[in-house]
């Protein structure tokens, strides 16, 4: 049975905060818009996961200004933001903080005003708090979407591959979880709003369905991608027990004077300072212990609080954010050790957009996490929001206007046919020996082994080889069963498909970029070298080939 | 009670597909384990273990937040990534009532 088909005006693939937020520009458009995702609307993807931050010039502090703002973010991206970019989420954060609020966003008020925080690489406090978390902003902007019945949700729907017109992307072939039918969308517009990609690694504070699929389906239709090799650990995620696996342990909180970070020595290697470390700092220091031989036994360290002063303790019971998660499991984090690893927190590459959020391909645009180039090597904290609702909006707006000023191109029909074909194939191979879970724990392992938070060419050569062949043997040795209706290993087996592309994407584009910048470290070119390598690298297919190449960056008005 | 085995967790999963038309039953699965798990780490090892057929969602925000692993558990709404159960027990597993079925312990929410 061919797939269903179903018309719109635009789609929007993903409905974390940036494909929320495009729903709702574009909602206002008057356009008709479909907004899918993967599970349960606001209950898929990293947004209902998030903590509290919020960055953004609100005017409150008389001492802080857009074009510091502008300065911070590019010196922590190390040059390699789009100026452009940073400019529009900069200059336009207050207005999008105060658009939140309208909308019903709770922030941290403080003697009746808006509370600032401050976090490294900030110069002034600009951080605001949204102390219900992600889950809070994902409601209040999933009740302002329902506010517009011209504004379509299918939750349950995960998209498979981008529908072309020639080089137009006109919509996209989906599964639909709930019955296991296809179903083609046909849009003018198309959105990816799909997240990250943390699920390439073993350790990850990002959900199950961060798997990079919008990297997949747009290299796929031919678009660029850039800076793939900046993925953002946070150092101190929790491996052990099972049931707490996945949880982030704020450092910010608990590496004070008296917390101790154990290796399997019983040797202390919390640094010691006045100044925090930065994120990539600590992650990369724990690697090292890791990678060289002094872990415990399941890959870690030990976080251990047990001698910490009583108001370091203190400390931590009242603010460290994981602290009621472990307590209800019965852990006291602060008398007893708990094993971490840096675990994969955000993706900085992905998507090359402009301003308006187009992407190299007509048709097609993204915003948030799958996106590249905003952040640039690194980001400040509270900015992973910012970026997502900043863009998020211009992309409803962009796609909107697109919409009023092109005309539905069907897709190439011969093509939809083929794609159906594979994908039904895909699906119903009863006959291998490796499940999907099975692919995906030996990916992250390949990616922990051979790529990880240090990097070097040796290693890296290594991994694409392995990759290679594991990507030989899921063609020829993928079991998927093959039982219609919601089917679960039928969404594995698309994150698989997924994660593969990505890990080669990810692994290229680190082989590449020979030196270290930010997030990206490479012990055999360790030092940033501005005069090569001030550039993106960008990553496109090119026939049957995965094209890696270098393009400059828009760097208008500021030079390192 | 008689009859409870040390390093065996049993669960009877309450198994249904709309969409092929058949009554809903309950299938009993016996799991390994030593240590007290959560009921989400129960399903796992069903899927990966025993029968790739059980539809579950198997999401986790890692803090217990984001509800889409409500289910029943021993009659009682909980969440399943954050209710333990013991080496021994014995117990059963339902969808959420009151939202429409889509398989298995799956449900629209």
């Amino acid at each position: 049975m061919p797939a269903t088909i179903y018309e719109t005006d635009i789609l929007i693939i993903g409905a974390g905060a940036a494909g929320a937020a495009a729903a709702i520009e574009a909602g206002q458009a008057g356009v008709r818009v479909l907004v899918v995702a993967k599970g349960p609307m606001g209950k898929t993807g990293i947004t209902p996961l998030g903590f509290t931050g919020y960055t953004a010039v609100t005017g409150l502090d008389p001492e802080d200004s857009a074009e510091l703002h502008f300065r911070d973010t590019v010196v922590a991206g190390r040059y390699l933001s789009d100026q452009n970019l940073v400019e529009v989420m900069t200059a336009g954060g207050g207005d999008s903080a105060r658009r939140l609020l309208q909308y019903g966003v709770k922030f941290q008020e403080e003697n009746g005003a808006l509370l600032l925080r401050q976090a490294p690489g900030m110069s002034r406090p600009r951080m605001l708090r949204i102390p219900a978390g992600g889950k809070h902003l994902i409601e209040v902007l999933k009740k302002e979407v329902a506010s517009y019945p011209n504004v379509q949700l299918m939750p349950d729907l995960a998209v498979s591959d981008l529908l072309q017109s020639g080089r137009r992307v006109v919509g996209a072939l989906s599964l639909d979880m709930k019955t296991g039918q296809l179903l083609a969308i046909h849009a003018r517009a198309t959105i990816l709003a799909t997240g990250g990609k943390g699920q390439l690694w073993p350790y990850t504070d990002c959900p199950p369905e961060s798997t990079g699929d919008g990297l997949f389906l747009a290299y796929g239709a031919g678009a660029e991608l850039v800076d793939l090799e900046q993925e953002l650990f946070y150092p101190t995620v929790v491996i052990y027990p099972e049931h707490v696996r996945g949880l982030e342990i704020s450092y910010e909180t608990f590496l004070q004077p008296g917390a101790k970070i154990l290796n399997r020595h019983g040797e202390d290697i919390a640094p010691v300072g006045d100044v925090l470390p930065t994120r990539d700092q600590l992650a990369n220091l724990i690697f090292r212990e890791i990678k060289e031989g002094r872990a415990s036994e399941r890959g870690g360290v030990w976080i251990d609080l047990r001698a910490a002063p009583p108001s370091l303790k203190e400390n931590v019971r009242t603010f460290l954010p994981a602290y009621k998660r472990l307590k209800h499991f019965g852990i006291e984090i602060t008398e007893e050790t708990l094993e971490v690893a840096p675990g994969a927190h955000t993706s900085l590459g992905g998507l090359r957009i402009d301003p308006d959020t187009r992407t190299s391909l007509a048709g097609l645009f993204a915003a948030g996490e799958t996106t590249g180039s905003v952040h640039g090597a690194n980001r400040l904290a509270g900015q992973a929001w910012l970026a997502c609702i900043t863009f998020g909006f211009r992309a409803g707006k962009s796609a909107a206007l697109f919409v009023k000023e092109n005309e539905a191109h069907p897709p190439d029909l011969n093509h939809v046919r083929m794609a159906e074909e594979e994908l039904r194939a895909f699906l119903t191979r009863k006959n291998g020996r490796f499940r999907p879970y099975q692919v995906l724990q030996q990916i992250k392992s390949l990616m922990w082994e051979y790529i990880g938070c240090i990097r070097n060419a040796a290693m890296m050569k290594k991994g694409l080889v392995r990759l290679e062949a594991m990507r030989e043997e899921v063609e020829a040795d993928l079991k998927v069963d093959p039982t219609a209706g919601f089917n679960w290993e039928w969404a594995q087996a698309l994150q698989v498909r997924s994660l593969l592309a990505v890990a080669e994407m990810l692994t290229r584009a680190a082989l590449f970029r020979e030196e270290s910048r930010g997030t990206h470290f490479r012990e055999d070119f360790p030092e940033q070298d501005d005069i090569n390598w001030l550039a993106h690298t960008m990553i496109r297919k090119e026939g049957k080939q995965m094209m890696v190449s270098k393009i400059p960056v828009v760097l208008h008005r500021m030079h390192p | 009670m008689a009859g409870k085995e040390k390093g065996i967790i049993t669960v009877r999963v309450y198994r249904c597909n709309p969409l092929a038309g058949t009554p809903g039953r309950y299938d009993t699965y016996r799991i390994e384990s030593h240590d007290p798990i959560t009921v989400l780490m129960v399903l796992r090892y069903i899927f990966k273990n025993l029968d790739p057929t059980l539809a579950f969602r198997d999401y986790e925000c890692y803090q217990g937040v984001c509800m889409s692993c409500q289910m029943m558990v021993k009659g009682k709404r909980v969440r399943a990534c954050s209710t333990m159960v013991e080496p021994g027990e014995e117990f059963t597993v339902e969808p959420l009532p009151g939202h429409p079925l889509i398989k298995d312990l799956v449900v629209s929410l």
